[in-house]
């Protein structure tokens, strides 16, 4: 979960010569224009009781408090640049309704399964290997995770809590980004859950517009995965 | 010692900045960053951050400060090269006074304002560099906590007090993005001023009553296209999402529960944008998130066999979650529990028929799409529409009437709203004196001659009388209702193995039905 010491490259900033603001609202990324992009976008979820949920030993947080995660945040800034996080979007259904899993810490707080890239890893690898931390089995096989889409992108423009869904126009070195990406699930598998998190699935309606309860990101998940035409398979 | 001080003097200013603009904050849930935003707002932040938490602290417990933070020494080396870009100084553009701690030795502040709100960071070092000044440590923007926006001023820190003079004299000679920057002194009352600046032009509620009274509904921020060409916001006009828009109190009351009939809604752009602009499934507000099927985890036996609770289980504490299997039994006239916090709320149309001859006559009535609400520069024959000309003729005091029109299309609506909602639960004399008081506060406005009161008055009327029969036919219905029940009574006292009807209407058929299936 740590930002990972190999490596000293140090990002040398998003700003070309010359220029004072960014050139993309995603400035991590290469502009990519591709001309065939499929206009839909189906995919398959699976009923929650195909899922077969265990434990496994507790997983420790890395930091202790909120200020000392920001301490972090600033000490890892000054040696590697922004962070990158990806959290996962795993989605089942239920009486025809897609329910989003999500990680109960305490009796109020959520967040999505995902973590902080090592330095230099990609999204994908780094997305299955923070899965496997927190949900993969631990009978010797090994859990299928396909990463099928993106689905947002939020920052963090100071060492403080605020996120949000774009780069405000007066920041150019963001501190940290967190990418969402969509996770297809297998028809069936198993879960191993820390014995220190709580597993549940959400559905979509209890996450609309209830920032109060989920915090910006979640809540607003279901706005972003209204694209998709999900399937509801047995 | 100067840096102890330092950072006293920094976080007392940003304390004292935020008493003095207490209810620019409660407006806009607005904090400067790094004003411990741990124990001001802790009920805002991010939950997901506070949510890394270890599982057994106490969320209540007051957290370590940012302050505190900000006073672990670092080597000013580390932080001048923190961006890997090299500038004569190494600015570490952290947006954040907490570099600035980094920093050993005396320090020189100065508050750089009247920026634009796209205003970089980098475009703030090109200029400053440009007077000449070499030794810009920090740059600290202060922002809208809402949405991130920049309030269009920063404070800047150097190492020499001639940078802040040589600043003051040179930086208001080069604009930057058309803007004339503004330098003030590193005091408490210059950022009081410069904050009631930003706040003048972000008082979103003030935003929003322009902007109604300009073009109906365009929200803050929103650039025109086409119309008078692009103005460049001022110092901060810095402007809010328009989900935290909310309709007027009073309309979220009324309006949320049901739709008002369509001849209402058609009432006008403004009272129309104040409706319909609230957050869709808005009134649900804060929740507890209780609505999760809590996944049990099922034990793992040794050697790597998984105990299969079997597929119920695994919902296990869910059952909430299947409707009319909870432990009441049928409840079929009811929504699924888990919907049940939500549900009525969500702006549905109420789930039994009753309103349905109500709503379908103000929409019916084809004058109420005249008398009202055109769209802005539609093309209206003053003939056809009397009530547009009338306007038209009197801009005298047009504003007013305009507020007056508004304030009697929100009483017309909400309180056929109110009567439908009413009557749909079988109030039927609530809903009546309802509809009369608006018919007479309205027929006691200013503006009653109006013509599109007229209309409004007239849909009121259509309401009521809809109402007013209603309640004869409901009147009726009972009578039968209670005959066939009386005649139920009796089969089951009979026969008990009968199930419960449970509120389904009991018509002739379904207890020939019954008939037959006791006989």
């Amino acid at each position: 979960m740590s930002t990972g010491q190999q490596g000293s490259l140090r990002p040398t900033g998003w700003l070309e010569t010359g220029q004072t603001a960014l050139g993309s609202s995603i400035p991590s990324q290469k502009p990519n224009i591709v001309d065939k992009i499929p206009l839909h976008r189906s995919v398959n979820l699976y009923p929650l009781t195909n899922y077969t949920f265990g434990t496994k030993d507790a997983q420790p947080e890395p930091d202790h408090s909120v200020s000392a995660r920001f301490q972090r945040l600033r000490d890892e800034y000054e040696k590697f640049g922004m962070r990158r996080s990806v959290d996962a979007v795993l989605i089942v259904h239920e009486h025809s309704l897609p329910h989003v899993l999500l990680l109960q810490i305490g009796s109020t707080f959520f967040k999505l399964p995902g973590g902080e890239l090592l330095h230099g890893e990609d999204e994908i690898s780094g997305m299955k290997r923070i899965l496997n931390e927190i949900l993969g089995r631990t009978d010797g096989l090994k859990n299928e995770w396909h990463i099928e889409d993106e689905v947002g992108n939020w920052w963090r423009p100071n060492f403080d809590p605020p996120r949000y869904p774009y780069i405000a126009a007066h920041i150019t070195r963001p501190k940290e980004q967190t990418k969402l990406l969509l996770v297809q699930l297998p028809s069936k598998t198993l879960f191993a859950v820390p014995k220190n998190l709580k597993l549940v699935a959400a559905p979509l309606f209890e996450l609309f517009d209830n920032s109060n309860a989920y915090g910006p990101v979640i809540s607003s998940l279901p706005m972003a995965l209204s694209r998709f035409n999900f399937v509801y398979k047995d | 010692m100067a840096e102890t001080e330092e950072e006293l003097l920094l976080a007392g200013g940003d304390a004292d900045a935020n008493m003095d603009h207490i209810d620019e904050e409660k407006l806009l849930a607005d904090e400067d960053p790094n004003f411990n935003p741990f124990q001001v707002k802790q009920e805002e932040l991010d939950l997901f951050d506070a949510a890394i938490e270890p599982s057994g602290v106490d969320k209540d417990v007051p957290l370590v400060t940012t302050p505190a933070v900000i006073s672990t020494p670092t080597p000013p080396s580390s932080a001048s090269s923190s961006l890997g870009i090299t500038t004569n100084a190494g600015i570490t553009f952290s947006n954040s006074a907490a570099n600035i701690a980094n920093i050993t030795g005396k320090k020189y502040c100065c508050y750089i304002g009247n920026m634009s709100w796209w205003t970089t960071d980098d475009d703030l070092v090109k200029v400053i560099t440009s007077c000449g000044v070499d030794d810009l440590v920090d740059l600290k923007f202060y922002e809208n906590r809402l949405n991130g926006q920049s309030k269009g001023f920063c404070l800047a820190v150097f190492l020499t007090d001639l940078s802040v003079r040589t600043i003051t004299e040179k930086l208001p000679l080069k604009p930057v993005h058309g803007q004339t920057l503004v330098v003030l002194s590193y005091s408490k009352i210059s950022l009081a001023r410069l904050e009631e600046a930003s706040a003048k032009s972000q008082t979103r509620i003030e935003q929003q009553k322009k902007a109604k009274e300009e073009n109906g509904m365009l929200n803050m921020g929103t650039i025109r296209i086409g119309a008078m060409g692009i103005t460049p916001m001022g110092p901060g006009g810095p402007l809010g999402p328009p989900v935290q828009q909310q309709p007027p109190p009073m309309m979220n009351m009324a309006m949320m529960g049901q739709r008002p009939p369509m001849g209402v809604q058609m009432g006008g752009p403004m009272m129309g944008g104040g409706a319909m602009v609230g957050r869709p499934g808005g009134p649900g507000g804060p929740m507890n998130p209780q609505q999760q099927m809590i996944i049990p985890q099922t034990r793992i036996l040794p050697g790597g066999m998984v105990q299969m609770g079997g597929p119920p289980p695994q919902m296990g504490p869910g059952g909430g979650m299947r409707p009319g299997v909870g432990p009441g039994g049928p409840q079929m006239n009811q929504p699924p529990p888990g919907m049940g916090q939500r549900g009525p709320m969500g702006g549905a149309p109420p789930p039994s028929g009753p309103p349905q001859p109500l709503m379908g006559r103000p929409v019916a009535a084809p004058p109420n799409v005249g008398g009202a609400g055109f769209p802005a520069g539609a093309h209206i024959n003053p003939n056809v529409y009397p009530g547009y000309g009338q306007q038209q003729e009197a801009p005298l005091d047009a504003a007013e009437v305009e507020e007056v029109m508004n304030r009697n299309r929100t009483i017309s609506s909400s309180a056929i709203s109110r009567a439908i909602s009413d009557a749909t639960s079988g109030n039927h004399a609530d809903a009546i004196e309802t509809l009369l008081t608006a018919i007479s506060l309205i027929k006691q406005s200013r503006v009653a001659h109006d013509e599109r009161c007229k209309l409004l008055i007239s849909s009121l009327h259509d309401t009521l009388s809809g109402i007013e029969a209603k309640m004869k036919e409901r009147k009726r219905e009972r009578r039968d209702r209670s005959r066939s029940r009386s005649r139920e009574r009796k089969h089951r006292r009979r026969l008990s193995i009968l199930p419960p009807l449970n509120g389904i209407s009991v018509g002739g058929t379904t207890i020939d039905n019954l008939e037959i299936t006791v006989a």
